[in-house]
């Protein structure tokens, strides 16, 4: 925004004399030459690189004094003064290693740049280059482990939605995101999976529109974590923000810059995130093979031996090679073995071989440049082709941007930025019960050959199933997987424009007038089949959202030194926001006419009313901000903004948030030399929600007309006319500790959020006629810590190691429901609620528990041998946040090579696995087979002799003596699973430690480069994400896939497992 | 700033969704979700059928073994009948009652038809579960109602009925189209009252019966005649297709079977409804055993004309009319015709509702085993087993059959072992989880005085074993 002070005189050289100027770059603390280091001149676009030995050469300079910005990676940045009044002019100049980068530049709110030693409160710049080499397409996820303090999860699986959450949830019930700001432009990072999904019901993820950004595109970016911090955004800044700024032209490079980028990668399941299976039963509810009519036959009387081929469970007779039997490939007309009876035996290929290696190839370039007279652009496009590991799933993106702008003068800029995203996606995956994941998970037949469900599929591509109805009309609970893939698949396209149009005009060199105009805009499109032949009935819905948010918005600079130590900066603007989304939402009714064709016209019934909905909110707001700065060691920020929202009542509909914050760079009165940076900070701010769109009136739903009468129904939740903004009453406290030469580099932060007024639909009784109502009251408290620690403890002239340690802990606590309101449910599915009484953290697990002894034992009836279930459903038997997360990154540079690897940890938090419930209770899992402590199988009934089957669980008798009594596991309704357990049972801590990212690139040298002419920098890197988890407690499974995005975890069932990430990356400067 | 030109007060109406709407769509909408719900099959809502042992499952045993928490049923059809149903009448009482510009008398029958839906919804409720909310019910600000004694509710509803019956004007119009059940036919809104008013009579028989007798006896000249009911007319179209046929022909499993204590007993009575109901398993009509697991080629399924997708739903008919006289005549209510005449009436006009002929109809009532002199038992057992039978596919009022008059006498499930889930068959279901947590004093204090909150429980009318 202040390029226009380094415009000087242009065009004025060739009449005047020149000089050059030299010198050599040294390592500040080793005296070692510093190769390749940046020495530029800003107002002239002039510049060099050192060579081997840190000499530099800039010559043809114009006589004249400049300033020299010398620049090298993992130093401090170090702009001096030079005059060119002689033929050569000689600068030596020494850099300083930089851990803590606290001369970097980070964005803050507004896009003003300040340098990280100068930021009252907390903020973090991310190293955007390991992201662009890692080849991933989703930049958020890529953020894990990178951002302290920082709730980063995907949901596993093509383009899985990512949940970004600082410091812990604030609002019960509403948005917790990070807001995401593009080049000033609030960027929609929205979801579409349904409510009922995300609840755990089956779905499709969608992922979300925060996707769209193109890693490759993104210059810089940083994390404003707390309310302080984000405040001047007003509402949308209550969770934090991340402030993306994209790479960009500037009129004082050469005309045409390349970067030119390309990946390879594949990606392949971790397969102790997958079940295996036991392989001794194969499918059934108990019982022997079956024996009935022999449907090959005209003979009556004439009977076969048939598989339990109507079961989705694994309690079936165990496997016999010497037994021949009808299978369900038996009873496939295209089938070699149609009418065929076949050994009966455990399968060779088991589930996982399901999943395929996918890919995920990706191109990039961005060209950008000066133009003669003030003018530059940037050009980009990007186009990634992602298959993922699941059969049929495929996902394209191709991003154009443009930006370009123009010194009108040396008072006015101009500039604009367009982009064109494009997202097309199939067969993404699905999560949640019912899906194939589930099916996998909870519901199998262990006899079944996953590659022959295959083979049947690809025959005549019909839903030949492994779980067919009792007299084999069709599918019974399951469809054939393949056909789940190749025919029930969703589809997902969405284009998107984004832009601005900006101008920037100097009134003063201590005060500029911004005034900018931005959209953000999509139209998506979703479509969902039901093939013919499927299990449920076939149909086809398509649900098209339009989505766009228009902001105008004016700001004021101003930059002032008052005195040789006293400055001054800050703004004072106004922005008008508007947002209006549009849905259709329509579906097939009772099936389709002809199969394969997926039109809303192809219904059998004449479709219903299609649901049509239209939201708009407006958002005007003022803010000023202020901040002073003393002799750089103390650092004073005040930011106030006052929104007015068109979603809460005309009464309550203007709010303000006020913030504070102060710095101070203690280090500057000490003379230590262990201690070479120390600096304590303290904000304060004031932040908050609105109410979600039309949550003030009632409004009636509509149903499916019957006949001639309409029908009209109050809705399940009572609106609330008196709604006011949700408030975050936040503070914190933090310190910035550097050592030796800030070779050791520490940063705490301890903060205190209080979210009131929540604006929540609480449940109410039902009887009241509604089972919620919206209110504002509540009180959930975050306070926490995040410490990062950075450290150095090799440096050579080759070789160097760069240790950074990232640590936080982050505590809920629900102070205050509503009047009369001592419990808030989030979900409940399958008879396991997420939820919080007052006194509870956020998001506790209740469900049935043991029955304990006194000695702390669960109580085993000794009659049964079951444990003893609680008699209430509303025991607490988790939490779903963790103790603490944590990561550690280690970095090591020798000559050209470089490495990094990343360790990321979450300590703590439960989740209650659906898949353990029922897939024990199925039989699928090894422990539900085997043998007991009598060396007998456990699947034999129980008897008092020897030969007893049956297991002993862990426990004690009512009267707290070790449980002896075996405990019948010859069915699902015997030891393991949902029949005879609580719920408790399948409470699995969910900690892990994943090692999530190792990369290691080769960076061309300049010489190497300048024998191949054009390229002026080349590197090379592989990338491996997700490679091993080192350390899980939950069998089977990822602990880190529950729910996906939204405000819900804590719960598991029908997730994709892991996935690991290889990638291979070139990247091109010409 | 200019931004005063910014107006945002106007963004927030809602343009797709209306904030008011007329009381007749509201009405439609209580009488089609109310008659879905009683013939629902969905596990998750609708499992009376296997409460009143007509239907068991095949391979999930979980309801019929009276699991009412896994899936949260009782919640469900709490909130279906406050949230759903009762609710909206409430709304579209009040819109009628506000709005000057109707009749009066047109006026009266939509309001009386209203109590009349009220009064239908809030006896369920209580037979299903006992004490419930009534007074202090429907009403948003207050969050947390307290319950009600079942059998006030009880009487309270019958004088609401009795003055909606009173305020009935049958030459003037009602609702009009907007009726599912009557197309607006005022005389037999008239009638259906009058029946229900039967039917809440013969349920106090054994607690209050002078209020049961005066009921019925005030009730009876009014009532359905032969041929006429309340009926959900399923249509042919989704998503109002018969959930009976959404369950057993458009779901394409094999979840449900024919219980074997109700084809057991269709056996031993020879019953001509049995190919109407089921087919036939080599020659026979075998039920499954209630509550076990059961293999679905092993046993008679359902027949086509149960699973035919628009089959009107029975609400309430003559047939149930019929057998409340008969039961009445049985305990010497001034009602007139004998025991054994209803009693005949009853189960012929079930038979003739299923098309059976004339012959076949004499032949069954001429069998000993089902002639109202010689079949066994008191009046009972007499009543309760043929009423039983004749409620097939209305679960909600089969289940309370053996509850209220101890038959016919139904056995509880067992488990995969052999053993009894529980000792008896269930007598009520157990209050809403979501009851237990967000209104949990008055939860407590209607557990207390109800006998405890459990699956067992005697309900105030469930006095003989």
């Amino acid at each position: 925004m202040f390029s226009i002070a380094f415009l000087l005189c242009m065009g004025t050289a060739l009449a005047q004399n020149t000089g050059t100027i030299e010198g050599q770059l040294l390592d500040k603390q080793t005296q070692e030459p510093l190769i390749s280091a940046n020495v530029f001149i800003p107002s002239l676009s002039k510049g060099a690189a050192t060579d081997a030995n840190g000499n530099f050469t800039i010559s043809d300079v114009p006589y004249g004094t400049y300033e020299l910005r010398i620049s090298y990676i993992g130093y401090t940045t170090k702009t001096v003064s030079v005059t060119v009044d002689q033929p050569t002019v000689t600068v030596n100049q020494t850099l300083s290693q930089d851990v803590a980068q606290l001369g970097d530049v980070v964005v803050t709110a507004y896009g003003v740049e300040r340098q990280v030693n100068e930021l009252p409160y907390s903020a973090q710049k991310v190293n955007t280059e390991e992201i662009t080499r890692s080849g991933n397409a989703n930049v958020f996820d890529a953020l894990s482990g990178r951002v302290s303090g920082m709730k980063v999860e995907t949901a596993s699986g093509m383009g899985g939605s990512t949940d970004l959450v600082l410091r812990g949830e604030n609002s019960l019930t509403g948005n917790n995101q990070a807001l995401i700001v593009v080049d000033g432009v609030p960027y929609a990072n929205k979801r579409f999976n349904t409510a009922s999904q995300e609840a755990g019901f089956d779905g499709i993820d969608y992922g979300n529109t925060g996707f769209d950004i193109n890693p490759q595109d993104i210059e810089s970016m940083t994390v404003l974590k707390g309310p302080a911090a984000a405040a001047l955004y007003g509402s949308r800044g209550a969770n934090g923000a991340i402030i993306i700024e994209t790479k960009k032209g500037s009129p004082e490079q050469d005309l045409v810059n390349v970067r030119y980028n390309a990946s390879v990668g594949a990606s392949m399941v971790d397969e102790s995130t997958f079940p295996t299976y036991q392989m001794e039963y194969g499918q059934g509810y108990g019982g022997g093979l079956y024996y009935q009519a022999n449907p090959f036959t005209e003979a009556s009387g004439d009977s076969i031996f048939t598989t339990r081929y109507d079961a989705d469970a694994s309690f079936g007779p165990a496997f016999n090679p010497d037994q021949m039997v009808y299978t369900w490939q038996s009873f496939d007309p295209n089938n070699p073995n149609y009418g065929q009876p076949m050994p009966y035996t455990a399968p060779e290929n088991q589930p996982v071989e399901f999943f395929e290696t996918g890919t995920n190839i990706q191109n990039s370039i961005n060209i950008n440049g000066g133009i003669a007279d003030g003018g530059y652009y940037t050009l980009g496009y990007t186009q990634n082709n992602v298959r993922g590991v699941l059969p049929n799933s495929e996902l394209d993106k191709y991003k154009l941007s443009f930006s370009g702008g123009y010194e009108v003068s040396d008072k006015l800029t101009v500039d604009a930025s367009i982009d064109y995203a494009k997202t097309d996606d199939i067969g993404r995956p699905a999560r949640g019960y019912s899906t194939i994941m589930s099916e996998m998970r909870q519901w199998w037949g262990t006899n079944v050959d996953i590659m022959e469900q295959k083979a049947a599929y690809f025959r005549a591509k019909q839903n030949a199933t492994w779980n067919l109805t009792g007299d084999r009309s069709g599918p019974f609970y399951w469809n054939n997987p393949y056909f789940e893939r190749y025919e029930n698949f969703a589809t997902q396209s969405r284009d998107r424009y984004t832009g601005y149009a900006k101008a920037d005009y100097e009134i003063a060199d201590w005060l500029s007038l911004s005034g900018q105009v931005s959209l953000d805009s999509f139209t998506n499109l979703i479509e969902e089949r039901n093939a013919v032949g499927s299990t449920g009935v076939s149909g086809y819905e398509r649900r098209t959202t339009n989505y766009a948010e228009y902001n105008y918005k004016m700001l004021a600079n101003y930059n002032k030194q008052l005195t040789d130590r006293f400055s001054i900066d800050g703004l004072v603007g106004f922005n008008i926001r508007r947002q209006n989304i549009q849905g259709i939402d329509a579906s097939t009714n009772g099936g389709l006419v002809v199969p394969g064709l997926y039109s809303l016209n192809n219904s059998v019934n004449s479709i219903l009313y299609p649901d049509e909905t239209e939201e708009n909110l407006g958002v005007n707001s003022l803010m000023a901000s202020f901040n002073m700065n003393y002799d750089d060691y103390l650092n004073i920020a005040l930011t106030g903004r006052r929104d007015q929202s068109s979603s809460l009542p005309e009464e309550n509909n203007v709010y303000y948030y006020p913030s504070a914050s102060v710095g101070f760079t203690f280090s500057e009165f000490i003379d230590s030399d262990a201690l070479s940076f120390g600096k304590l900070r303290a904000s304060w701010a004031q932040v908050g929600n609105t109410a979600p769109v039309y949550s003030l009136t009632d409004t009636y739903t509509r149903r499916a007309n019957f006949g001639s009468a309409g029908l009209y129904s109050l809705p399940g939740t009572k609106n609330n006319p008196t709604l006011k903004p949700e408030i975050t009453k936040s503070w914190e406290v933090g310190m910035q500790l550097g050592f030796i030469n800030d070779a050791i580099f520490l940063d705490a932060t301890y903060y205190d959020e209080n979210t009131l007024n929540q604006i929540f639909a609480v449940n109410i009784s039902g009887a009241s006629g509604y089972t919620s109502k919206f209110v504002n009251a509540g009180n959930v408290e975050n306070r926490g810590i995040s410490v990062g620690l950075t450290g150095r403890p090799v440096t050579t002239a080759d070789f160097s190691w760069t240790i950074n340690a990232k640590w936080s802990k982050n505590m809920s606590k629900i102070k205050e429901l509503a009047p009369g309101v001592d419990y808030f449910e989030q979900a409940r599915t399958q008879g396991v609620s997420i939820g919080s009484k007052v006194g509870d953290e956020y998001g506790v697990i209740r469900g049935t528990d043991y029955v304990y002894h006194e000695n702390g034992q669960p109580i085993v009836d000794p009659e049964t041998g079951f444990y003893k279930i609680s008699s209430s459903s509303e025991e607490v038997i988790g939490n779903k946040n963790p103790d603490w997360r944590g990561s550690l990154s280690n970095q090591f540079n020798y000559k050209n090579w470089s490495l990094n690897v990343l360790v990321d940890v979450r300590w703590g938090g439960d989740i209650f696995s659906l898949d353990q419930w029922y897939g024990q209770g199925t039989g699928l899992y090894p422990i539900t087979a085997g043998t007991n402590d009598l060396g007998n199988p456990k699947r034999d009934p129980v008897t008092d002799g020897e030969d007893s089957g049956g297991v002993i669980l862990p426990g004690v008798n009512p009267d707290g003596t070790p449980n002896q009594t075996r405990a019948s596991a010859t069915n699902y309704d015997g030891a393991y699973g949902w029949s005879n357990s609580p719920n408790a049972r399948y409470v699995y801590d969910g900690s892990f430690v994943k090692l999530r990212e190792v990369g290691l690139t080769y960076n061309f040298s300049p010489e190497t480069l300048s024998d191949v002419g054009v390229l002026s920098g080349a590197s090379v890197s592989v990338t491996g994400r997700n490679l091993w988890i080192i350390h899980k407690n939950i069998p089977h499974a990822d602990p880190e896939q529950t729910l996906g995005a939204g405000n819900l975890g804590g719960y598991q069932g029908g997730n994709m497992p892991a996935i690991r990430n290889l990638t291979l990356n070139l990247q091109l400067n010409f | 700033m200019g931004l005063a030109s910014c107006d945002v007060t106007r963004l927030n109406e809602n343009e797709k969704a209306p904030t008011n709407v007329p009381a007749d769509p509201l009405f439609s909408n209580a009488q089609v979700t109310y008659g879905n719900f009683v013939h629902q099959t969905d596990v998750n809502i609708g499992i009376f059928k296997l409460m009143a042992q007509y239907w068991t499952t095949t391979t999930y045993t979980d309801e019929p073994r009276y699991n009412l928490r896994g899936r949260g049923i009782s919640d469900n059809i709490w909130d279906l009948y406050y949230r759903d149903v009762l609710i909206d009448l409430k709304e579209a009482a009040e819109k009628i009652s506000t709005n000057e510009a109707l009749p009066a008398a047109e006026k009266q029958n939509k309001l009386a038809s209203i109590e009349v839906m009220q009064t239908l919804a809030y006896i369920d409720l209580v037979n299903i579960f006992g004490n419930v909310p009534y007074t202090e019910a429907l009403n948003f600000e207050n969050p947390q109602p307290a319950y009600d004694d079942a059998e006030t509710i009880y009487m309270s509803q019958l004088d609401s009925l009795n003055t909606a019956i009173s305020n009935f004007d049958p030459s003037a119009a009602g609702f009009g189209s907007a009726d599912v059940y009557f197309n607006g036919d005022m005389n037999m809104w008239v009638k259906f009252a009058n029946s229900l008013k039967m039917r809440i009579g013969i349920m106090l028989a054994d607690v209050n019966p002078s209020a049961a007798e005066t009921a019925i006896t005030s009730a009876a000249p009014n009532a359905f005649d032969e041929g006429e009911a309340a009926m959900m007319p399923f249509t042919a179209a989704p998503p109002h297709t018969n959930p009976n046929w959404e369950a057993l022909v458009q779901s394409g499993r094999d979840d449900y079977l024919p219980a074997a204590p109700v084809v057991n007993r269709m056996n031993n009575l020879d019953d001509p409804r049995r190919p109407v109901f089921f087919t036939k398993l080599a020659g026979e009509y075998v039920g499954a055993p209630y509550g076990a697991s059961n293999n679905y080629n092993n046993y008679s399924h359902f027949s086509a004309e149960i699973e035919r997708k628009d089959r009107d739903g029975t609400i309430l008919d003559y047939a149930e009319v019929e057998f409340i006289l008969a039961e009445a005549a049985a305990r010497g209510y001034g009602v007139s015709g004998t025991a054994a005449q209803h009693y005949n009436n009853g189960i012929t006009a079930d038979m003739k509702s299923w098309g059976i002929s004339d012959a076949e109809i004499a032949a069954y009532l001429a069998q000993p085993e089902v002639a109202y002199a010689t079949a066994s038992g008191g009046f009972r057992e007499k009543i309760g087993t043929q009423k039983w039978l004749a409620l097939f596919l209305q679960g909600l009022q089969g289940w309370i059959i053996p509850r209220r008059l101890g038959y016919p006498a139904l056995d509880p499930p067992k488990d995969g072992s052999g053993n009894e889930v529980i000792p008896k068959v269930i007598t009520r279901f157990t209050y809403p989880v979501s009851e237990e947590t967000f209104n949990q004093e008055n939860y407590n204090a209607a557990g207390e005085a109800i006998g405890g909150d459990t699956r067992t429980t005697e309900l105030f009318w469930d006095v003989e074993d």
